[in-house]
């Protein structure tokens, strides 16, 4: 479960993120959206603990962050960044296996269990073909892939995604979407495609650095808060198969 | 790795660095042979007895041993210095003189050398260590007030700090140089600069040697910290990696010891740059393999040309700094063509 109360961060006398509020349940998909540079990716390397917040407060299954240590946070928490790269000639099956850190010690080291875990996440997110290949002849896509795979091998109770399904192929952005679905962890996950988070279970609207709306998809999509946060007119289409609901978007003139 | 497996690869080390430190204590001007390294060696090591000749038992053990033992560890601390280096701050070009040591020593050197400071109280080494020492202290204070610190960019301004404190320095030293040398000290310290092994007795192995074994055992310790900065610092503290401490503690460790290896033989430059990479080529990027592999290959290699400049040419030591370069570049240069041929 997260829990955030009053979070805040500012630099240089702006506010990037002001004074917000929120809980996900246990097992909840929570999708963040906004346009560009309204807080997102900040709020969530906030949760990661990444960045310290400068008013306000997280908490992590009722500890706060300070409570759990870095190493604490990794183990409840893992954190797919919205860009991370590396010039190293490090294969597909290392760089998921980095997942296990927080696990290792001089105590515990490495063992058959950990490459278990790191052939199902690979296998979880369809690279178990690639686990000999070199992270630079991989594609964006696969390299996307392979970041989720590392924070799958944390194995995480709270997943924190930013834009997880930039760079996919249609086809692995439904499958990526629907393994973290299956997952049944505690999800937050920023998203720019209003269709895929139709598909979460509540929703967050950041405009401006402030959590403007939260509710059910329904709730929150409505007409006027995306006329006001995006600038688009929406019409809604509804699906003769299977009567789910579709938008479409027009530009305000 | 499985046990046996591993304990082979450590049997297979060691065999390789004592065969290494054994032409380096056989071969030279006066070529020795290996019968009498070994009664020497059992003479001192264990008293037993053999009759040797003096001059021999003193070559061997006052003046090859020694300068072999420091070779292997200059070799084994720059190398791995470099793998920490070049891991924390995510930049292949990073070496072990990159936060203002090697510039810092030689100031130190000049000060104690040409411009007289300490009127003779203080070693050359000393002076050095003392100039590696502050320029170090000046990097990273300027590194902080730079809002250096965890994050990527924090990598970013350590270099640049390692940048201007070297410039700094150097030209410290230029203008020291040019206002009170001589031409012959100026030549002196220009040789000692490039490396110097010729002077190294017992007391410098028990200060060089520890080094870098410290340094090696700092790196081993926190190798899944430094596999974690892979992805950049913030990727190594969302796995749970103190990252301000792990950096904070690994670049202190890397500057004291580089600063006392520069005080025992001068600046060597190219090993800390080129032999990380020479071991990931052969081993991989992963720093439980890296690091030793890194401190091998370094401690055997420097070994080796130092042999080298003692034979090259006839009846002249040639500073070690110019053999590294002249003989790792076109080894580097193989690898490279390889390395690329592989992928
Ligand atoms: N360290 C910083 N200093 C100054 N401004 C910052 C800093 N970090 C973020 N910002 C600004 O804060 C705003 C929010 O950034 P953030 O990355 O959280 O946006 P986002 O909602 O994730 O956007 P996107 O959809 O483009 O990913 C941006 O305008 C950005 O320029
Ligand atoms: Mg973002």
């Amino acid at each position: 479960m997260i829990r955030i109360s009053g979070v805040g961060w500012r630099t240089k006398g702006t506010h990037i993120v002001r004074d917000v509020s929120l809980t996900v349940s246990q097992g909840q998909r929570f999708g963040l959206i906004g346009p560009n540079g309204s807080g997102k990716s900040t709020l969530l390397r906030l949760i990661a603990g990444l960045q310290t917040p400068t008013s306000g407060q997280v908490r992590l299954q009722g500890k706060t962050l300070a409570e759990l240590g870095r190493r604490g946070i990794a183990r409840r928490l893992a954190f797919v960044a919205q860009a991370a790269e590396t010039a190293d000639r490090i294969t597909v099956r290392d760089a998921v296996g980095l997942g296990r850190t927080p696990w290792l010690s001089a105590l515990s080291p490495w063992s058959a269990e950990d490459d278990r875990i790191v052939t199902e996440a690979l296998a979880a997110v369809d690279m178990a073909r690639f686990d000999r290949r070199d992270w630079m002849t991989l594609s964006g896509g696969e390299r996307q892939r392979v970041h989720i795979a590392r924070a799958l091998a944390q194995r995480p109770q709270i997943l924190l995604l930013d834009e997880p399904a930039n760079h996919l192929d249609i086809h692995h952005q439904l499958s990526i979407l629907r393994l973290i679905g299956d997952l049944g962890l505690t999800t937050m996950i920023a998203l720019h495609d209003l269709n895929q988070a139709m598909e979460c279970d509540r929703l967050g609207v950041m405009h401006k650095g402030q959590l403007i709306a939260t509710g059910t998809p329904a709730e929150v999509m409505t007409p006027d808060l995306l006329a006001r946060v995006f600038g688009v007119r929406i019409r809604e289409l509804v699906d003769p198969v299977d009567g789910a609901k579709v938008l479409r978007f027009h530009e305000i003139c | 790795m499985t046990l046996p497996r591993r304990m082979g690869m450590t049997a297979g080390a060691a065999l390789l660095l004592v065969l290494a430190v054994l032409a380096g204590i056989c071969i030279g001007e006066t070529a020795i042979p290996l019968g009498t390294v070994w009664k020497v060696m059992s003479n001192r090591l264990w008293g037993a007895g053999h009759a040797v000749d003096p001059i021999d038992g003193g070559i061997i053990w006052a003046y090859r041993l020694t300068r072999a033992l420091v070779a292997g560890a200059c070799g084994a601390g720059l190398a791995v210095c470099g793998v920490i280096l070049q891991s924390l701050l995510r930049n292949p070009l990073a070496d072990p003189y990159l936060l203002g040591i090697s510039a810092g020593a030689s100031t130190g050197a000049v000060l104690v050398t040409v411009a007289g400071v300490g009127a003779g109280a203080i070693s050359l080494s000393a002076g050095a260590l003392g100039g590696a020492l502050l320029a170090f202290g000046l990097v990273a204070v300027l590194a902080k007030a730079a809002g250096g610190g965890a994050g990527t960019r924090g990598a970013g301004q350590i270099i640049l700090a390692g940048i201007a404190g070297s410039q700094l320095f150097n030209a410290l030293t230029s203008f020291i140089i040019t206002k009170s040398a001589s031409a012959e000290q100026a030549r002196g310290i220009l040789f000692w600069l490039l490396g110097n092994l010729s002077g190294v007795r017992w007391p410098d192995v028990w200060v060089a040697v520890p080094a870098a074994v410290l340094i090696v055992i700092v790196a081993a310790v926190h190798n899944r910290a430094l596999d974690a900065f892979t992805f950049g610092a913030e990727s190594a503290a969302s796995l749970g990696v103190p990252v301000r401490r792990v950096q904070a503690v690994l670049i202190v460790a890397t500057a004291l010891a580089t600063a006392v290896l520069v005080s025992v033989v001068g600046s060597i430059g190219f090993v800390g740059l080129v032999v990380p990479h020479a071991a990931r080529f052969v081993v991989g990027v992963r720093h439980a393999r890296l690091v030793p592999a890194a401190a091998l290959i370094g401690a055997v290699f420097l070994i080796a040309v130092d042999v080298l400049s003692r034979i090259l040419v006839q009846g002249q030591v040639l500073p070690i700094g110019v053999v590294t370069a002249l003989v790792g570049a076109p080894a580097f240069a193989l690898l490279l063509i390889r390395g690329g041929a592989r992928r």
